[in-house]
């Protein structure tokens, strides 16, 4: 189905956000991405085509950590904190950066960015059922350094 | 302590607002429909014979009523038993991807076929309803028993006949859907037309076409939701 342009800018944004943790720059990847999708497609559905998207978001994001470290010394990008900072929310979060990374992607797209087992399956290229195990063993993780946590 | 540990991790990463957002999806070359001219620009995709139908049935309405108001209570019987054929046609007009296997040519467009579905269900519902209703108040004035009654003689054939035909559709493939469609409509107008000109007049009638409307108006209702929100709308995803 054909979904609302916002709905999408916001999902890749909060992706990108999470990866760069800083909203001007996750906002500069995320329209980049778009217009490399655009430059090339006419439409954007769900399915194949967020997955492309998505591809091209976390490529510049990879892309974007390289260049820093090539330019190490004028790279000095503030890093912005998060909306909420309940005490549950900061354990969360610190969960979050624990788990593996793999884990951390796959808790990301899922539940972040709200995508189904098959749009996150394309996006990681890894199988549907993969994306069950995996999903699984993040969750079960997660519970285990929030009980620590927040006991 | 007990977490939603999915509903969670989404608040816990809530990013701040962005603020490019809407200036950037403004001058995004993307094309800009808007779902109402999507609904519109459906109109154009609807066969004529549809509009034909529905033309003729207000048509021969008008003229009968005008030529000879005392017969207008035989006009109702009429217009009952020429509704289902109308609704018959709606149904197939509203399948018509299905029956065809459009659903890879259509794939190809921005839209879904939930959404193409819906919009044409809306231009035909309210064509038809419109139809109906303009029947219902030009022969109602003439009858004895009123615009109401009218309007649920001449709506219950036509709501039982959509509520089948759309089963048929979800059941059956192909060409042969529409076939059996017909057949139904053949069906619930002969239903309203075998028995005898003056069975509006009996008593327990009024209670059988009241069943039959919200029997009709539940399967409709159910049939259209599995069919914009059912497995099936997810064909082209």
């Amino acid at each position: 189905m054909a979904e609302d342009l916002d709905d999408i800018y916001n999902k890749i944004y909060r992706y990108c956000f999470y990866k760069v943790r800083n909203s001007a720059i996750a906002e500069d990847i995320t329209q980049e991405a778009f217009l490399k999708y655009f430059a090339q497609n006419k439409i954007l559905k769900r399915g194949e085509d967020m997955a492309y998207l998505y591809t091209i978001a976390k490529h510049l994001c990879i892309d974007f950590f390289r260049k820093r470290r090539d330019d190490a010394l004028t790279g000095d990008y503030p890093q912005e904190d998060f909306c909420n900072n309940s005490d549950t929310k900061i354990a969360v979060r610190e969960a979050l950066e624990r788990l593996a990374e793999q884990h951390k992607e796959i808790l990301l797209l899922r539940y972040l960015s709200g995508l189904s087992a098959n749009e996150t399956a394309e996006i990681m290229e890894i199988s549907r059922f993969k994306v069950y195990r995996l999903e699984k063993a993040a969750l079960a993780e997660m519970k285990k350094y929030l009980k620590g946590a927040l006991d | 302590m007990k977490l939603n540990l999915k509903s969670e991790i989404k608040t816990a990463l809530e990013p701040p607002e962005p603020k490019g957002r809407a200036s950037f999806l403004a001058v995004i070359p993307y094309p800009k429909l808007t779902y109402s001219k999507f609904v519109f620009s459906q109109i154009g995709y609807i066969r004529k014979r549809v509009w034909f139908v529905s033309a003729a049935v207000v048509f021969a309405a008008v003229r009968i009523v005008c030529a000879i108001p005392e017969e207008a209570k035989f006009l109702v019987w009429l217009i009952a038993a020429l509704v289902p054929f109308l609704a018959m046609l709606t149904t197939v007009e509203i399948s018509r991807s299905k029956i065809y296997g459009m659903s890879e040519i259509e794939a190809g467009c921005r839209f879904s076929l939930p959404q193409v579905t819906g919009a044409r269900m809306i231009i035909l519902g309210i064509c038809n309803f419109a139809v109906i209703i303009t029947v219902s108040i030009l022969l109602g004035n003439h009858v004895p028993f009123g615009v109401a009654r009218s309007a649920l003689y001449i709506f219950t054939p036509y709501i039982v006949a959509s509520g089948i035909s759309f089963m048929i559709f979800s059941k059956v493939k192909g060409q042969e859907a529409a076939y059996l469609s017909a057949a139904a409509a053949l069906a619930v107008s002969l239903a309203g037309v075998i028995p005898i000109r003056g069975i509006y007049e009996k008593p327990l009638v009024n209670l059988y076409i009241i069943a039959a409307c919200l029997g009709g108006t539940l399967m409709a209702a159910a049939q259209t939701k599995k069919l914009l929100f059912g497995k099936d709308s997810y064909l082209w995803n």
